[in-house]
């Protein structure tokens, strides 16, 4: 399924979305791709509730008959070669640490952060667990433990079981954008839908498989200047130009020609 | 086993959740540049007051001038810097700024401190 103003949209976004609807084909999986708002979520115009459209693949109905929904952002696209992600062993949910990307070492988690501070407490007023990851991340000077594990949203896939699971205990999310009066206000990226999602999934105890970080690779891990890409699935263009994911598309989103 | 692979592009305009992704050599540091235009009715001068601001871990350092618009020409400056103190939704922020003339000769010496109470 995709909306009447396809054609409108970014050419980033086309390429993201054209390339996940031949990967979803490739697999026989069906693709639903969505510019308009369904949840209050996407229509509201409260600040960083707009990120909490993710959540519908936990509230619509439609999404009652997959066995498992995985979640895309349209700053992505998949290698072509990139294999089938649906046969990925996992229980409940699917994600890929943050701290696996290379921005985030040393990272936000770090204990000298000030952002830890703000995850630590958001965390616990909303009563959940600090669950550490289960798979160690390459920091600043060598390999260690995150302090709390953040799932990136960009690629997300949950059960069917899972996602009911979820509909039935998780707290509101129209609260999580707020915070209060006695705390400082803590960096916006604290404030949306990642965030909150990986609050829940610690406060009610989901099982998570922290996946390779070939489903969802961040250029920064590139050698941008050489041109030098690194192996992955995924290729995630989070905060950066849009212009480089359609470039980059062109050289590993499509089957080369064999000469 | 029945699957969907589902993208939404809802938050199209708006900085995404990883766009905080920056170099850890810039984390916790921002660069802001300011400016007021004005027009005094009155007097029928057009007066703008670019600013540049550099802040880090609640610190900050910031310079402005004050231009006249239909001269172009630098009527006054200020450089300060200054420190964010938070106190329980109380913001103490004690400054000190260094303001000039045109010529950028020293005209006078500010020691303050701002205060800031968030309400809601």
């Amino acid at each position: 399924m995709t909306n009447d103003k396809e054609n409108e949209l970014p050419e980033a976004v086309r390429v993201s979305s054209g390339s996940f609807k031949q990967y979803a084909i490739k697999y026989d999986a069906d693709y639903l791709f969505t510019s308009q708002p369904y949840t209050v979520a996407g229509k509201s115009k409260v600040p960083y509730y707009r990120f909490f459209e993710i959540l519908r693949m936990i509230y619509d109905p439609y999404f009652e008959d997959y066995d498992n929904v995985l979640y895309v952002d349209t700053d992505i696209f998949p290698h072509y070669a990139a294999p089938n992600i649906f046969d990925v062993p996992y229980e409940e949910v699917l994600g890929i640490p943050e701290q696996h990307f290379g921005q985030s070492a040393p990272g936000w988690w770090s204990p000298w952060k000030p952002d830890w501070e703000d995850y630590k407490i958001k965390f616990t007023d909303w009563g959940a667990p600090l669950v550490k990851m289960k798979t160690r991340y390459k920091g600043k000077n060598k390999e260690e433990w995150a302090r709390i594990r953040i799932l990136n949203t960009g690629v997300f896939m949950m059960t069917k079981d899972a996602r009911l699971k979820a509909r039935k205990l998780w707290d509101n999310w129209q609260g999580w954008p707020y915070t209060p009066k006695s705390q400082r206000d803590p960096h916006y990226s604290l404030l949306n839908d990642q965030p909150y999602i990986n609050c829940m999934l610690a406060k009610y105890d989901f099982k998570v498989k922290e996946a390779n970080n070939y489903w969802n690779i961040p250029p920064a891990w590139w050698d941008f200047e050489e041109e030098v890409p690194i192996d992955a699935y995924f290729y995630h263009f989070s905060g950066l130009s849009k212009k480089d994911l359609v470039r980059w598309h062109s050289k590993l989103g499509l089957p080369h020609t064999v000469s | 086993m029945k699957k969907v692979l589902f993208a939404a592009a809802i938050a199209l305009g708006v900085t995404s959740a990883s766009a905080q992704e920056v170099s850890p050599y810039l984390q916790g540091i921002g660069v802001v540049v300011n400016n007021d235009a004005e027009y005094s009715i009155e007097n029928e001068t057009f007066t703008t007051e670019p600013e540049l601001v550099v802040s880090a871990y609640g610190a900050s350092a910031y310079a402005s001038a004050g231009v006249d618009a239909e001269e172009i020409e630098v009527t006054d400056a200020t450089f300060g810097i200054a420190y964010d103190l938070d106190l329980a939704g109380v913001t103490l922020t004690p400054y000190f700024e260094y303001l000039t003339d045109g010529d950028f000769e020293n005209t006078d010496m500010i020691v303050g401190v701002s205060t800031s109470i968030k309400l809601y």
